[in-house]
């Protein structure tokens, strides 16, 4: 049996957190989550995501910076998804879905990344 | 929940809507407990909303801040009796109006006393004063919708009205403070 794909979920907003991780469990994905971008920073090496979905706008390490870390791990690192309620930051060609999430649009992204890895 | 966490938001409300024919959330009627029933359009702007999905069924993930004040879930203009209202005829007052609870006010218009209908089923004839509980408990509409969730509990009361000075603005039930995603 072909192993469930894992996403790690990254975002300060408890209620945002749950709500994604429920409607992707859902859909048959294996995920975790992290409160902030530190905590996923120490996750990422345990859980081994192959999609990082992560909030831009966060206290401390954001969302940028957790993408500079997972662009930064030697196995190539986990595909990525930002997500944040204003518009896409600039120069950054990740994949991007804006707040509040539509879980159809959100999966064709994750989708899209995978393929991109 | 993770240490370290801001507690902001305590609860998740998951709001079912009416499937609608072509599958999106924005021709949807959806089940607002803060709203009613609404256009799903308005849900897409809504500030509460985190997460959504509009088939095979609507499904909103929507936030609650239990700082938030107890004001926009009171129910204005609650029902009300006086003190020589005979039971009985309070009784089926309430059951017309669909409540658990019935203000109680004196001759002076000053709200004296709560009535509950397992009250007043057993009052018969006797007047409301003489079953209504005296002790009244009430909220000022700043209060948090935390603070008067653990207010209800603590105090195992089902009925909390909300006052301005000496004017009753309105009431929070149990009901109002689970369809916030703040149980008492």
């Amino acid at each position: 049996m072909r192993p469930a794909t894992r996403i790690l979920i990254v975002d300060d907003e408890p209620n945002a957190r749950n709500a994604l991780s429920e409607l992707l469990r859902d859909e048959g994905y294996e995920v975790s989550s992290a409160v902030d971008g530190a905590a996923a920073q120490a996750r990422l090496a345990e859980f081994r995501p192959d999609v990082l979905l992560t909030d831009v706008h966060m206290p401390g390490v954001d969302g940028l910076g957790l993408l500079a870390t997972a662009r930064g791990m030697s196995n190539g690192g986990p595909a990525i998804v930002l997500m944040s309620a204003r518009p896409q930051p600039r120069g950054v060609d990740e994949p991007f879905i804006g707040k509040p999430i539509d879980i159809d649009q959100l999966l064709a992204t994750v989708q899209r990344a995978l393929r991109r890895r | 929940m993770e240490i370290g966490a801001p507690v902001r938001f305590c609860a998740v409300l998951r709001v079912h809507g009416a499937a609608s024919p072509d599958g999106t959330l924005a021709s949807a009627r959806v089940s607002c407990p803060r709203k009613g029933c609404v256009d799903g359009a308005e849900c897409i702007d809504c500030v509460h909303l985190q997460a959504f999905r509009s088939a095979p069924e609507v499904r909103l993930y929507c936030s609650v801040d239990d700082r938030e004040p107890i004001a926009g879930w009171m129910r204005p203009k609650p029902p009300s009796t006086t003190v020589d209202t005979r039971c009985h005829a309070a009784d089926e007052f309430a059951a017309a109006r669909g409540v658990h609870h019935l203000l109680v006010f004196d001759r002076t218009f000053t709200l004296v006393g709560i009535a509950c209908r397992c009250d007043l089923a057993r009052g018969g004839t006797r007047a409301v004063a003489d079953v209504m509980s005296s002790d009244v408990f009430a909220a000022a509409p700043a209060t948090t919708l935390g603070d008067a969730a653990a207010a209800m509990k603590q105090l195992r009361i089902g009925c909390l009205p909300i006052i301005d000075g000496s004017l009753v603005l309105g009431v929070v039930t149990r009901r109002d403070l689970d369809r916030a995603g703040v149980p008492a």
